[in-house]
């Protein structure tokens, strides 16, 4: 799974989940300013990870991801693990 | 507005020093010496005193001289309340009585799809707990890190009840997690509705009349995972009896958006200050939130 396939499969759950439009969806984005993505919302976004992924993920990853890249990268990191 | 701001008093040592004046001399030893504690307080500690007078005249509109007696009064109660809790944890459950409006609520909930108690920093919600040993589940008590880590040590020791759970709310998120998981099991998680700490989703709402701001996140819990809630309250009656208040379970539809579910939430907390606003009229002296919950006015 490349860099792309992750990229549209995040973006496909944000726009569909928390109703975001496309061009909000930059790599710079911040999760909670910029996306009002709650702490209440990387629960489910970990559920999904885990589901689409199959990564098992932790809360104490959960919360070092600050922005929209940093999701990329640990989906990406993890994958390699 | 205001918000809590995580500090509480009292420490280890404090509650293992009543659990031995709860062993030996008993409990009306212990309520004694708070005549002392809370002339302590009324005299010397306006950081606490100042919003509880506040509260009484300005909220229920006392005359000055009554907020103060009654402030005493608040005083007193609490200082017995947190005897009456380590007194129950410890397993002295023989030196109180109670009674239950609403258990078959809870029982429901157990026995079908679980959801949530939301409760208050009113009477003795904690009691609740120990209350909450007849239902046949799991009951996860949701509390702040540093409440829990207080009281854990001498807790572990003297928890009688294994089915009761605590959930420590913490800066990583574990919290959500595990009330997801606990709620996906159909379990009971019971959670405060009324504090929150800086930094968290809160809503200004209209509460006794004036704006205060309250906690989202309880009540987007519950529309969340589209869980029922029972608003439940224990409040001290007499010196050792105390009366249990489960609300009838309540589930709001939440619509499929975002928007949706904030709207649901929001209908929710309305009913949540509604059931609060009754309980705290009929026991005015038994609020235990020692800050300026409306902000200052």
């Amino acid at each position: 799974m490349g860099r792309d396939y992750v990229v549209e499969k995040v973006n496909e759950f944000l726009i569909d989940e928390f109703e975001l439009e496309p061009e909000q969806l930059i790599p710079d984005a911040l999760m909670k300013d910029d996306l009002d993505i709650e702490s209440l919302d990387f629960v489910d976004i970990a559920v999904i990870i885990e589901k689409e992924f199959k990564l098992k993920v932790t809360s104490e990853q959960m919360v070092k991801i600050k922005k929209l890249d940093d999701l990329y990268n640990f989906i990406l990191e993890a994958q390699k693990n | 507005m205001s918000s809590w701001q995580g500090k509480t008093r009292g420490g280890q040592f404090g509650y293992w020093f009543f659990i031995q004046v709860l062993k030996y001399p008993g409990i009306h030893f212990a309520y004694f010496f708070l005549h002392f504690v809370s002339t302590y307080f009324v005299v010397f500690v306006a950081k606490a005193r100042k919003p509880i007078i506040s509260y009484f005249v300005d909220i229920h509109k006392y005359s000055k001289w009554k907020a103060f007696k009654l402030t005493f009064r608040n005083f007193y109660v609490f200082g017995q309340v947190i005897i009456d809790k380590v007194a129950l944890m410890a397993g002295f459950s023989n030196k109180f009585t109670f009674n239950f409006d609403g258990e078959e609520n809870i029982k429901s909930m157990a026995e079908s799809e679980g959801g949530l108690l939301i409760g208050a920093h009113i009477g003795n919600w904690e009691i609740a707990g120990h209350l909450l040993k007849r239902i046949n589940t799991n009951v996860h008590i949701v509390m702040l890190q540093a409440e829990h880590e207080k009281i854990k040590s001498m807790l572990d020791d003297v928890m009688e009840e294994k089915k009761i759970k605590i959930i420590p709310i913490k800066d990583d998120f574990s919290h959500l997690f595990m009330i997801k998981e606990a709620l996906q099991k159909n379990e009971i998680v019971a959670i405060h509705g009324d504090r929150f700490l800086p930094g968290t989703n809160t809503i200004s709402r209209k509460f006794f009349g004036k704006e205060a701001e309250f906690p989202l996140g309880p009540f987007l819990l519950a529309t969340k995972y589209n869980k029922p809630v029972s608003f439940v309250n224990a409040f001290k009656e007499t010196s050792t009896h105390y009366h249990f208040y489960a609300s009838k379970p309540i589930k709001k539809v939440a619509k499929a958006s975002i928007e949706g579910r904030i709207e649901a939430s929001i209908n929710l907390l309305d009913d949540y200050l509604i059931n609060l606003e009754s309980m705290l009229k009929k026991y005015p002296e038994q609020w235990f939130n020692y800050y300026y919950f409306w902000g200052k006015y």
